[in-house]
C-alpha cells in the first residue's frame, strides 16, 4: 500500500524551521519575493499543524529579525509574522491575519 | 465497464509519489508511454537520430492510425504538432478572413485562442463576436443559430474550457454550423482522452488536441485533424519542406494531406509516446474513462462544496473532470502550495486564461483540480481533509461565532 501523505512523517519541527527560515530571509529579498515566500511556507505550516497533535511549534532558537521585518513589510505585519515566528498557541490565526497584507506584497 | 483501478495505479509510476489532481495540465503517463519514449531515444543514442526514425518508422506511422481511430477520422486527415494550442493556431492562421467577415466564439475561449482571433482580427478587418453561455453556463446554441449569417466564417468552440468543469454541447454547435455550411474548429485540448469523440457526431471541421493531459501522452506533443474537403482549401501560415515540396520550375507544391500542417523536425520519440498513449487510453476504454472521472469529479465537488468556507464554481449542464473552487481567506497558490505538502498537485486557472468567462463572475483565481480515472478515493479524502483544514483555520479577530484557532 502506498502512502500517499508522503510529507506526513514529516515533524513538525521540520516545518517549522521552513517557516522560520522564510520569514528570516526578510533582509534578503525584496518585499513581493519575500512576501511569495513568506505565504507559501506559512500555509504549508498551517496544513502541517492541522494535522499535527500539537498545534504550538517548537520553542525558536532565536528572536525573529523584528527590525528588519518591520523595514521590509511595515510594523504591523511584522508583529503578525514575529508571533508566527514565536510558533506559541495560536499562532496559526496569527498566520492567517498575515496573508491578506502578505498577499498584497506579493502582488506589488 | 468499471476499471480496475489498482491495476492501472501500479502501472502509472507516478502514483508512488504524488496524489495527482492536475490532470488538466499534464498527466501521470502510464508506464507503457514511459517506455516507448525512453526506448526510441535510446535507439536515437545508439545509432542515430534519422536511423532509429526509418528503423521505428512503422511505429512513428502508427500514431496517425491511432488518433484517427481514437477521434473516428482517415489517417489522412490527422497532423501531428508539438501541442494543441500550435494545432489551433496551425489551422486558423490558415483562413483567409477579409474585412466584414465574422468569426463566432464562446464564452469559454480560451487565452491563446482568444488572442490569435485578435490579432488576426486587427489584421484583417474580421470581426470577433462571442455568443453568450444560457442559464446553465454552457454556450447557448439557440442564440448561435441566430448569429450565423453568411458573413460568419468560423465558429470557434472550446470543447472543456480550462477553469471549469464545463463540457460544451459540441455535437450541438457542430449540427447548427454544419446546416449553416460554417466551418466549426473544435478545441478539445482538455476532452480528448477525457470522453468520447468522434467527429462526425461532433459536426466538427477542424479539431486541436494535446497528448499531455487526458491522454497522459508525452508533453510537447499535439494533434490536428482537418476534414479531408476543408484540407485543400486552408494554406498554412507557414510552409516547410515537409508541408511543401520545391518544383524544378522555383514554385510550391503543398501536400494534399494534413501533414501540411506539420513541419519536418519533430520529436519522434514523442510521437511514438503519443501513439501509445492513445492504444493506451483505447484499451482502458473511453467510456469507461469517461464514467470514472465524472464519478470522482462529482464526488470531489460534493464534498468540497460541503466544506465551510470553500466554494466551488464549475457551471455547466454536462461537468467533466476539472473542479475549481476557491478557499475564504487563502488564495490559491496558498492552497496550491499547502496541498503540495501534502503531496497533492492540483493546479491554478487565473482570470487571464479565460477572462470570458471569468471577469463578469467576478472571479480573478480559482484552484484546479483535475482527476483522472487513476485517482483513487484515498486520494480524494487526502485533497478533501487537507482543504478542510485550511478552510477551518480562523483569523485572530473578525470572524464572528468563530474560535480563533478552531
Amino acid at each position: 500500500m502506498v502512502n500517499l501523505d508522503q510529507n506526513g512523517g514529516m515533524t513538525l519541527e521540520t516545518v517549522a524551521a521552513d517557516l522560520r527560515a522564510a520569514i528570516e530571509s526578510a533582509p534578503d529579498l525584496d518585499a513581493a519575493a519575500f512576501a511569495r515566500r513568506a505565504r507559501n511556507a506559512i500555509a504549508q505550516a498551517v496544513v502541517a499543524a492541522a494535522f499535527a497533535a500539537e498545534e504550538s511549534l517548537v520553542p525558536p532558537e532565536r528572536e525573529p529579525p523584528l527590525d528588519e521585518l518591520a523595514g521590509r513589510v511595515g510594523p504591523e505585519l511584522a508583529a503578525e509574522l514575529a508571533i508566527v515566528y514565536d510558533g506559541g498557541a495560536g499562532w496559526t490565526s496569527h498566520a492567517i491575519d498575515a496573508l491578506e497584507p502578505l498577499h498584497a506584497l506579493a502582488a506589488r | 465497464m468499471r476499471l480496475d483501478v489498482e491495476g492501472l495505479r501500479a502501472d502509472t509510476p507516478g502514483c508512488k509519489h504524488v496524489a495527482h489532481f492536475n490532470n488538466a495540465g499534464s498527466s501521470l503517463p502510464p508506464a507503457p508511454v514511459l517506455d516507448a519514449v525512453i526506448d526510441h531515444l535510446h535507439r536515437e543514442s545508439e545509432i542515430g537520430g534519422y536511423e532509429a526514425e526509418a528503423e521505428r518508422n512503422d511505429r512513428v506511422e502508427h500514431t496517425y492510425d491511432a488518433l484517427a481511430r481514437l477521434i473516428g477520422a482517415g489517417r489522412d486527415e490527422i497532423a501531428v504538432v508539438e501541442n494543441a494550442t500550435r494545432a489551433w493556431d496551425m489551422a486558423f492562421y490558415s483562413f483567409p478572413f477579409a474585412a466584414g467577415d465574422r468569426i463566432l466564439t464562446g464564452c469559454a475561449e480560451y487565452a491563446s485562442n482568444w488572442i490569435a482571433l485578435q490579432q488576426v482580427a486587427s489584421r484583417s478587418g474580421a470581426v470577433v463576436e462571442v455568443v453568450p453561455d444560457d442559464a446553465t453556463g454552457q454556450i447557448d446554441v439557440e442564440a448561435l443559430a441566430r448569429m450565423l449569417d453568411e458573413r460568419v466564417k468560423l465558429v470557434s468552440l472550446v470543447h472543456i474550457p480550462t477553469q471549469s468543469g464545463l463540457v460544451n454541447p459540441a455535437a450541438e454547435v457542430g449540427r447548427v454550423t454544419r446546416d449553416a455550411g460554417v466551418p466549426l474548429l473544435l478545441d478539445a485540448c482538455q476532452s480528448v482522452g477525457q470522453l468520447p469523440l468522434d467527429v462526425d457526431d461532433l459536426g466538427c471541421d477542424i479539431l486541436s488536441a494535446t497528448g499531455r493531459k487526458f491522454l497522459r501522452g508525452p508533453r510537447g506533443t499535439g494533434f490536428l485533424y482537418v476534414r479531408r474537403g476543408l484540407i485543400e482549401r486552408l494554406e498554412p501560415p507557414f510552409l516547410d519542406l515537409h508541408a511543401a515540396e520545391w518544383q524544378p520550375d522555383g514554385s510550391y507544391r503543398i501536400r494534399d494531406d494534413a501533414r501540411r500542417f506539420e513541419n519536418w523536425e519533430t520529436n519522434f520519440a514523442g510521437k511514438v509516446g503519443l501513439g501509445v498513449a492513445v492504444d493506451y487510453a483505447l484499451e482502458v476504454g473511453i467510456e469507461s474513462i469517461w464514467d470514472r472521472v465524472q464519478e470522482l469529479a462529482a464526488a470531489l465537488r460534493v464534498r468540497l462544496g460541503e466544506l465551510p468556507g470553500v466554494t466551488v464554481h464549475d457551471r455547466g449542464r454536462v461537468l467533466g473532470a476539472t473542479v475549481t473552487f476557491t478557499v475564504e481567506r487563502w488564495t490559491a497558490a496558498e492552497v496550491q502550495a499547502a496541498l503540495a505538502h501534502r503531496t497533492v498537485n492540483v493546479s491554478v486557472a487565473l482570470a487571464s486564461s479565460a477572462r470570458l468567462d471569468l471577469d463578469p463572475r467576478g472571479i480573478a483565481e480559482l484552484i484546479r483540480a483535475s482527476p483522472h480515472y487513476f485517482n483513487s478515493e484515498e486520494e480524494v479524502d487526502l485533497l478533501v481533509e487537507t482543504v478542510a483544514a485550511l478552510a477551518k483555520r480562523r483569523r485572530t479577530r473578525s470572524e464572528p461565532g468563530c474560535t480563533a484557532g478552531d
